[in-house]
């Protein structure tokens, strides 16, 4: 009976909350009519949208160890799932999703499948059997199913090391968006803007833990779908004339599709692909001639300057020389680097466009198998790693039932398929707006969002439009645009009022700062829990638990920061590297812990490290970045997915070491028989 | 056992009828997704209101049928469960 009045209270505070967030929509297009500067309402958004949810974690300040660390085990399945799908919305959901289908097509919609059927796995694998068992984090699961005769801690120590080095490139990956966005939308610098990010999600997860998490992870979520579908409402009712977009945009894929084969053969496109086909090709002669034609280059960049300095040229032309001679490749080796990429780029741009909606386009039968194949295994990748993140996982810890944590998991996916079923609605209409509005159109005249978007890092700019073949129109192929915009630029590109795009931002912010919440926390428990209490002091009061986990989230949080500050990788190719590792190292331990009762401590042991080596070795032995090569890969499946590898041999390492050694500890196999149980 | 035998479930077939579940459930799951992926190719020809077949099951009809099945397994869960004689409820 309480639980039910509770749940009551708990949908009048958000509907409340939810009028409010209207309010302020409303009095902020009003403000904007009215003529209020763009860079405050961008201010207005942030700081309105920061206060609020330091304002929920100031109200749920615990130093409850139950509270703190599963917010009391009360939460209901449908608010649970809500906070769960902020949660795991994360910024390159947010930001990046829309902009892979754009430019990926068909292979794009991977991301799509793998992200909701891993709630499969979780559902029925995993998360019942967690509530079940009831303590607090991962590794405690682990720790106790896999326990030794005399020790648990070996598989301890393994777990907490893989939850912290999985939650950390992920972490990054949300604070690298954070600053993004805070500095395109109120103009402060990127470090800054990183700073600013953590300040809010320190004082949220700092002071009230799961509890203040949870709460305000449920209020962002609220913010994330405002601001993901009003854009796309709007898109639809201008091409489609419905608002239900994720319906009606089934024909607009149709004509996309007849207006790419248009292009294929479209003379001046021809033109534009030839011109960077030479590109390419002059690249590939330049690479051939290292390191002499790196000297040569060089050289002519400096007569080049010198030239121009002679004839006392325009100074435009002067400043571009320089720049040209100060960015040129300081060693045949990072020339090589860059003229790699920059090849890499032309022969991208030598090609037709990836059409749409044709599953795996290639030119022969093999090359299209390769690439379903690819597919395949990034699908089964996400998937698994879906069902091995730690910070999800330790979300149907707070349900008040096994019962309710099962409700939770469906609740779960179904306010994620709210987003990610308009995803493809979105790429698409703004594929349909750029072909019929921008290509062919006027060069001298392009739209105000292409140099406002172009103007923003001016030496990586996210939008380039460049008349390569002086013809005076916009062709498809002249056009670049980098994925992380899409979404973020959909609101001007649809010609909406400035605060959509606040709106816009401010769900970014909050799926990022959501899901960074989740990460520190888990990572910060993982550390004061796992480690300090449960290894190192076994007797410390409750609240020096507390307090020492609060510590450690600081200390995590600030080298989250930091290292997002160095600006590494893009956000999607990291974060696709963090579900591998997840999948590899955790998925295997964690499945067949509860159905398989003979795995044992050595079994375990050997999962996760055959798993993670296996992982990492192919990722070293394949990345470009990381010193592998593209030919050291196996049934050319791509490093991202890894873990198809990973998980069967951590499969394999755990059923083969297992059987080899003695069963489990009788303690362990009661406690499968007791998680077993309703 | 305890129980009379007009309410048979006992631990073990509990855990049996969970299984099963699970087990049928992971399959539709795994069928479902490595066809609709692996004949993707064949299935682009198809229409689906307006949609070709295979883009429409990959950006929308394989998230919808994850839905369902995570549906189905919590609504045959509680049922499972209710057989049994109340245990720890917690």
């Amino acid at each position: 009976m309480k639980d039910s009045s509770f749940f009551r209270r708990l949908v009048r505070y958000y509907a409340w909350y939810t009028g409010g967030f209207i309010l302020l929509l409303v009095v902020l297009a009003i403000l904007e009519k009215e003529g209020l500067p763009r860079t405050w309402i961008g201010y207005l958004f942030m700081f309105a949208t920061i206060v609020l949810y330091a304002g929920i974690g100031i109200m749920s300040r615990t130093s409850d160890v139950s509270e703190y660390y599963v917010a009391g085990r009360r939460v209901p399945g449908l608010f649970n799932g809500m906070a769960t799908a902020a949660d795991w919305i994360s910024a390159a959901t947010f930001i990046s999703l829309a902009g892979g289908l754009y430019l990926q097509g068909f292979d794009g919609l991977a991301y799509i499948i793998g992200w909701t059927g891993g709630y499969c796995l979780v559902a029925l694998l995993i998360a019942p059997y967690l509530r079940k068992f009831g303590q607090y984090t991962i590794p405690d699961f682990l720790a106790a199913r896999y326990r030794g005769r005399t020790s648990s801690n070996p598989i301890r120590i393994l777990a907490v090391a893989a939850t912290v080095v999985i939650s950390f490139i992920y972490v990054v990956a949300q604070i690298y968006g954070v600053g993004l966005i805070t500095s395109r939308f109120t103009g402060v610098d990127f470090s800054v803007g990183i700073f600013l990010g953590l300040a809010s999600i320190l004082v949220c997860s700092f002071l009230g833990g799961m509890r203040a998490i949870t709460w305000t992870q449920v209020a962002q979520y609220i913010i994330i779908l405002f601001a993901y579908l009003i854009p796309v409402v709007w898109l639809s009712m201008e091409h489609t004339h419905s608002p239900v977009a994720q319906v009606s945009y089934g024909s607009v894929l149709a004509q996309i599709t007849s207006i790419e084969k248009k292009l294929d053969v479209d003379p001046k496109e021809i033109e534009v692909r030839a011109i960077f086909k030479a590109n390419a090709d002059d690249y590939d002669a330049r690479l051939r001639n290292l390191p002499k034609s790196w000297e040569q280059g060089r050289i002519e960049a400096q007569q080049h300057l010198e030239l121009l300095k002679r004839n006392n040229s325009s100074l435009i032309e002067i400043r571009a020389a320089n720049r040209a001679l100060n960015s040129y490749p300081k060693t045949p080796e990072e020339a090589e680097r860059k003229w790699q990429q920059d090849k890499a780029s032309s022969l991208a741009h030598a090609e037709p466009p990836v059409p749409q909606a044709t599953p795996f386009p290639g030119a022969t039968r093999e090359a299209s198998d390769i690439r379903r194949n690819n597919f395949l295994a990034l699908v089964f990748c996400l998937m698994m790693g879906t069902a091995s993140l730690p910070h999800i996982l330790m979300r149907y810890y707070t349900t008040p039932s096994v019962q309710e944590s099962r409700k939770s998991v469906f609740w779960t996916l179904f306010f994620i398929l709210l987003i990610y079923l308009t995803v493809p609605a979105l790429a698409v209409l703004v594929k349909y707006y750029i072909y019929t509005s921008l290509v062919g159109s006027d060069y001298a005249h392009l739209p105000e969002w292409v140099s406002y978007w172009a103007n923003i890092d001016k030496s990586n700019p996210l939008v380039s439009i460049t008349d390569f073949n002086h013809d005076g129109l916009v062709q498809l192929s002249e056009i670049t645009l980098d994925g992380d915009m899409i979404m973020l630029a959909t609101p001007e590109i649809a010609g909406l009022p400035y605060f959509v795009s606040g709106l816009v931002a401010a769900g970014g912010l909050a799926a990022a700062l959501s899901t960074a919440d989740g990460l520190l926390l888990t990572i910060s428990n993982a550390l004061s829990h796992d480690v300090y209490y449960k290894m190192i002091d076994p007797h410390a009061s409750t609240a020096k638990r507390v307090t020492i986990s609060k510590l450690l989230l600081l200390v995590v949080a600030l080298l989250a920061a930091y290292t997002a500050s160095l600006k590494p990788g893009d956000i999607l190719s990291m974060v696709g590297a963090a579900f591998s590792l997840a999948a590899s190292t955790l998925f295997p331990v964690l499945a067949l812990g509860v159905f398989w009762k003979r795995g044992n401590q050595q079994g375990a042991i050997a999962a996760i490290v055959a798993g993670f080596g296996t992982c990492i070795y192919y990722m070293l032995h394949t990345y470009p970045a990381l010193g592998g090569s593209a030919a050291g890969q196996w049934f050319h499946i791509a490093p991202m997915a890894a873990g198809i590898f990973g998980v069967p041999a951590g499969l394999l390492a755990l059923v083969v070491v297992s059987l080899l050694t003695p069963p489990p500890d009788p303690r362990a196999m009661k406690l499968v028989d007791q998680i077993r149980a309703p | 056992m305890r129980m009379p035998k007009t309410r048979p479930p006992s631990p073990a077939s509990h855990w049996q009828s969970t299984r099963r579940l699970t087990l049928a459930l992971l399959l539709v799951w795994f069928v479902l997704t490595f066809g609709v992926i692996f004949f993707a190719r064949e299935l682009s020809g198809m229409r689906w209101f307006g949609w070709p077949l295979s883009f429409y099951m990959a950006a929308q009809g394989l998230a919808l049928a994850y839905l369902l099945i995570v549906a189905v397994y919590t609504w045959q869960m509680r049922k499972i469960d209710r057989r049994q004689p109340d245990r720890e409820q917690q």
